[in-house]
């Protein structure tokens, strides 16, 4: 039995060996799994999770008419890793011949780089397509966006761009970008030990939501028609930049705008909004229009100009004329652009009214319209100006403006009478076509009568036919326009440079029932010529009769004409609500069917915007400003016993109260009782003896005067 | 006869079936990866553990004596085996370790650890080393058992002779050897696998990794030590439950061998602490019952091949499990009857087989004594 109990121990000591270490490997699985599970479980979801990005198509930008503007591109980038080949140089010898690169280098590349390189980024998809067929070993085709614009620099300026990650940064792309980008999708995916990854039929993900696309209001048409014309003048003439913004006055709708020359991206802008200049003869149609429109002046009243072409129009103005006359019919002023009456014109229109009519044209303020950096202009108020300063900026200086607040002063003229809200966007849609927003032409308010903007359309059409702007007559077509020729003023002497101009022309064609307004400006043509009548107005020539040749465009027979005119509102004028309570405010504005809206607290209207007498839509709201509200110790009720009936009234009215006096001489009651909170507005008693000592004009201390109280 | 130990067929069954369930979850990846079908593996395994199923059970039913007579040709078979893999071997991993038989492909040390305990078992019952001393007891079946190793060491497969050597170790500890006789082989083991460490730089490479790991607990997680990172990581992550069956991540060509050598660490992944315990209870069960039948066996024949069996089972197991919790330098070696693999698994089945028939011998002997003594003692 000595050998079956050895045998029984030594079984007994390799099972208990055997269950032993079963027992240790236990307690190694419970301490990986549970004492140190959360650092694997981070380790783990480290190592395998990916969080990808799924970009979104970026919206498309198209014209009024539906053509591309701005569209993402497919393109096709190929990647290499040599060491993966099977036939390296069989690959490389298939690439170069389908990408036309040259073979050699490309083999000399794949022995340098065999983990990774670029093989050709950005490939049109027809070859693109071809290497992903081939799906070949150490070959990766991978699919990026690139946006493309189909009009190219020639509406770079208003467009925009994008930037590698294919975010707009500038121009409509940057304005519109919270539409045009989308939302990016992600998905969750699982990448194995090799590095690929795989996309989890249990993982989650969220679908990309691809851009919406906005119709614009440009007309691509016009814009490379204009953008051409343009060009070629600042080239021709060696101007430094020339830029022009193109309208339909009936809308507002901005149909084309061009900067030249283009600009490397992140120095160029666009002018056409973002710019101010010194507007010159263009500018005197505020002045004429006023003139008209106040019944200072008739058309074929005659002004006193100078036969020598010099003529002083106020103290320290002295204005000089082109085409010298010793006197002009008004019509005949603005025909040859007489300075001299225009300045004259601007004495008897008057600070006021010039800048009444000035601010309701736009001029001063920003337009809202839908594009970054859009520049106010500059236009002092009356309390800022001089003697000479009313018929200076009647003859376009001393005020600065953008191109899109005198397009759209001329939209006015040529609409009859109604400043447009301009607008670049007509509608978004989402990515499947469904629109998400329209925008309809909207009039702001009427600045001028249908008479007066009949008559000042009228004679700007005979400053084409036989005035200044000739050069953009064209034969069976009814142009009307205005030059303007203005000196560039130079910061660094502090005045008007000599010999460096401003040309400029602004019209509208037809001239009867205008469909079309434009500004061209070319900032410092040289070669001697400079007249905006010689420079810019062929141009705006050049332009209709090119547009006139495109077919079904804008000069082609419109049975919608009609009714594309939006409803006039009755103009209202502005009345003064300034020191008016809120609530009185409120009921003066109501009885003139206007919205107020306040700004800041307070009891009083401090200021109004706009100001009072400016004609303004039915339904349009008025803002004004409160007065911030007088510190608390001063709204309460002094203690007034013992003052005389002056001294205490003095005190009372910077506390806003009616007070109601009894009796007459000295103060000896008082109500409410001194201390008192009081609200504005609210009416107080004080009953008065004579004979009563007044206290005189030393006040005292206002604790004293409070103690003393109702005697 | 059919009165042997029921938990000897279940238990196998029971791990072959949780096998061909985690070889699933952890090749379909794999398999779509390398053949375009995540079934490829899994269908294999399948089969052959439909085909383990029947060699268990024909196994089971072959009588003691037979397979006592029969084992000098056995050991002939394996050892030429092992040589023919020298000679017409199939590379694999840098190791000729697969011989192509027809439809077959066999791995030789399967079948030569398994004949090896047949012949052990033979030869320690006709010389019991506590009666025939050093020389003539102890030294002829381990030359013959290191001979083998030697083969297998060859091919190199290090981490398999050292098993099949462990084994021998083991079964003449059992056989009664004077333990002081045992301290011979033990330093001749020690000697040939420092060398074979010295001569194969990957090698050593692991065990240096696996020092450091057990020094600092630091991993080089690009190098060496990616497979025990990534293995550590699968069981770590599985918490309490685990991510649930299929559900690990860690299968995503991230372990290498997931569905053989570390076919743990994914069912630690997707099972959790619970289903560890689970498997490690089967395990457990397992040896116990196959140690209890090898306690109970008759002659020193059934004794011998009952314990050498179950220990070559146990000892896999733990080196397997120990290599897969980094208690072990990295090294390949099946879990039985889960891992992936075919020879493997045919082999522990047949072990399975003759382990339940070393049970059933043993309740009929006992059931036997029992009749003759009841009428010994009316």
């Amino acid at each position: 039995m000595a050998h079956m109990d050895m045998r029984r121990s030594r079984v007994l000591v390799a099972a208990a060996g055997l269950l032993l270490g079963l027992a240790l490997l236990w307690l190694r699985a419970g301490w990986l799994q549970l004492v140190m599970h959360e650092a694997y479980e981070q380790r783990a979801e480290r190592n395998q999770e990916q969080r990808v990005l799924i970009k979104p198509a970026r919206g498309n930008l198209f014209d009024r008419y539906g053509r591309p503007l701005a569209r993402d591109l497919p393109t096709y980038s190929i990647s290499a890793a040599p060491a993966e080949m099977q036939d390296p140089r069989r690959t490389a010898r298939d690439l170069a011949r389908l990408l036309h690169l040259d073979r050699r280098r490309l083999e000399r590349q794949f022995a340098s780089r065999p983990r990774f390189l670029w093989v050709a980024r950005q490939v049109p998809p027809a070859p693109g397509q071809e290497v992903a067929g081939w799906s070949r070993r150490g070959l990766y085709v991978s699919i990026e966006t690139r946006r493309e614009y189909p009009l190219g620099a020639a509406a770079g300026e208003i467009i925009g761009r994008t930037n590698v990650d294919n975010e707009g940064v500038d121009g409509l792309e940057l304005q519109l970008d919270g539409d045009l980008r989308g939302r990016p999708g992600w998905a969750t995916l699982i990448r194995d030990g090799r590095g690929h990854s795989h996309s989890l039929p249990r993982g989650l993900r969220r679908s990309p939501e691809d851009g919406r696309s906005v119709v614009l209001t440009l007309d691509a048409d016009l814009q490379s028609i204009l953008e051409s014309h343009l060009g070629h003048v600042v080239d021709t003439l060696n101007a430094e930049r020339g830029f022009a913004l193109f309208m339909d006055p009936r809308t507002g709708e901005v149909l084309a705008s061009v900067g030249v020359p283009h600009l490397p991206p992140g120095r160029a802008r666009n002018w056409t909004i973002t710019d101010q200049y010194e507007p010159g003869s263009t500018f005197k149609l505020v002045v004429a229009a006023t003139a008209l429109e106040e019944g200072l002046a008739t058309p074929d009243q005659w002004f006193e100009a100078a036969a020598n072409g010099v003529g002083q129009v106020a103290p320290g103005a002295v204005f000089h004329d082109v085409h010298k006359e010793p006197r002009y019919r008004f019509r005949d002023a603005l025909r040859w652009s007489s300075n001299i009456v225009m300045g004259r014109l601007g004495v008897l229109v008057g600070d006021e009214r010039l800048y009444r009519y000035a601010t309701s044209l736009g001029f001063g303020s920003i337009s809202g319209i839908d594009f970054p950096g859009e520049a106010s202009g500059r236009l002092r108020s009356p309390a800022q100006w001089s003697a000479r300063s009313a018929p200076t900026i009647a003859i376009g200086h001393e005020v600065s403006v953008t191109p899109l607040q005198l397009v759209l002063a001329y939209a006015s003229i040529a609409n009859g009478g109604l400043l447009m809200q301009p607008q670049l966007v007509r509608e978004v849609r989402t990515a499947e076509g469904e629109v998400v927003r329209r925008f309809t032409p909207h009039a702001s308010h009427r600045v001028f009568s249908e008479r007066t903007a009949a008559l000042m359309r009228a004679l700007l059409a005979a400053v084409v036919d036989s005035g200044t702007a000739q050069a953009a007559r064209l034969p069976g077509f009814h142009v009307a326009g205005k030059t303007g020729t203005s000196q560039k003023y130079d910061a660094s002497i502090g005045t008007y440079a000599r010999g460096k101009y401003l040309s400029s022309f602004v019209g509208f064609a037809p001239a009867e029932d205008p469909v079309l307004v434009g500004l061209v400006v070319i900032d410092e043509p040289k070669g001697g010529h400079y007249y905006g009548g010689e420079v810019a107005a062929p141009v705006f020539r050049k332009v209709i009769e090119d547009l006139r040749r495109v077919p079904h465009g804008m000069f082609e027979y419109d049975a919608n004409r009609v009714a594309a005119r939006p409803p006039a509102p009755a103009p209202v004028t502005v009345p003064d609500l300034r020191l008016m309570v809120p609530a009185a405010a409120e009921r003066r504005l109501a009885d003139h069917e206007l919205r107020a809206r306040f700004e800041g607290e307070g009891a009083r209207v401090l200021a109004q915007s706009p100001a009072c007498g400016v004609a303004v839509g039915r339904g349009s709201s008025v803002t004004m400003w409160l007065a911030p509200p007088v510190d608390s110790l001063e709204r309460c009720m002094p203690d007034l016993a013992g003052l005389s009936v002056r001294e205490a009234l003095r005190r009372l009215t910077r506390l806003e109260l009616r007070p109601q006096i009894l009796g007459s001489g000295t103060v000896v009651r008082q109500s409410p009782a001194a201390g008192t909170a009081l609200e504005p507005g609210a009416g107080c008693r004080l009953w008065c003896e004579p004979g009563v000592r007044a206290v005189g004009l030393a006040p005292a201390q206002p604790g004293i005067m409070a103690r003393n109280g109702e005697p | 006869m059919n009165r042997g130990d029921r938990w000897l067929l279940v238990l196998p069954l029971a791990l072959t079936a949780l096998g061909v369930v985690m070889v699933y979850s952890s090749s379909a990846i794999l398999g779509i990866t390398r053949y375009q079908d995540p079934n490829y593996f899994f269908a294999k395994q399948l089969f052959r553990a439909v085909l383990g199923v029947i060699v268990m059970l024909l196994v089971s039913r072959v009588p003691l004596h037979r397979l006592e007579r029969l084992a000098p040709a056995l050991i002939l078979v394996g050892a030429g085996l092992l040589a023919l893999v020298g000679v017409a071997g199939h590379m694999s991993n840098g190791a000729t370790r697969w011989l192509r038989l027809g439809m077959l492909t066999v791995q030789p040390t399967d079948v030569g650890r398994l004949t090896a305990v047949v012949f052990l078992a033979w030869w320690l019952k006709r010389r019991p080393p506590a009666e025939h001393g050093l020389v003539r007891g102890l030294f002829p079946p381990l030359a013959v058992v290191g001979g083998l190793a030697g083969l297998i060491l060859i091919q190199p497969n290090l981490s398999s002779a050292t098993l099949l050597a462990l084994t021998g170790f083991g079964m003449v500890f059992l056989a009664g050897a004077p333990l002081r006789h045992l301290a011979v082989p033990l330093g001749v083991g020690a000697v040939v696998g420092a060398v074979t460490l010295r001569t194969h730089p990957y090698m050593m490479e692991r065990v240096e990794t696996f020092v450091r790991f057990l020094g600092t607990g630091t991993l080089d997680s690009r190098g060496s030590g990616w497979q025990l990172d990534q293995s550590l990581i699968a069981i770590g992550s599985g918490g309490w439950f685990g991510r649930g069956l299929g559900g690990g991540l860690q299968k995503y060509l991230f372990l290498p061998e997931a569905h053989t050598d570390f076919i743990f660490s994914i069912l630690a992944e997707e099972l959790g602490f619970v289903g560890v315990t689970a498997l490690l209870v089967l395990v457990g069960l397992l040896l116990w019952r196959g140690m209890r039948a090898t306690a109970r066996a008759g002659g020193p024949f059934a004794f011998l091949l009952a314990g050498g069996l179950t220990l070559q089972i146990g000892l896999y197991a733990l080196v397997n499990l120990a290599v897969a919790t980094g208690l072990a330098p990295t090294t390949g070696l099946p879990l039985p009857f889960v891992s992936y693999g075919g020879s493997a698994l045919l082999a522990n089945m047949a072990a399975a087989g003759v382990l339940y028939r070393v049970s059933a011998a043993n309740d009929e002997r006992e059931a036997l004594a029992r009749q003759r003594w009841s009428r010994e003692t009316p």
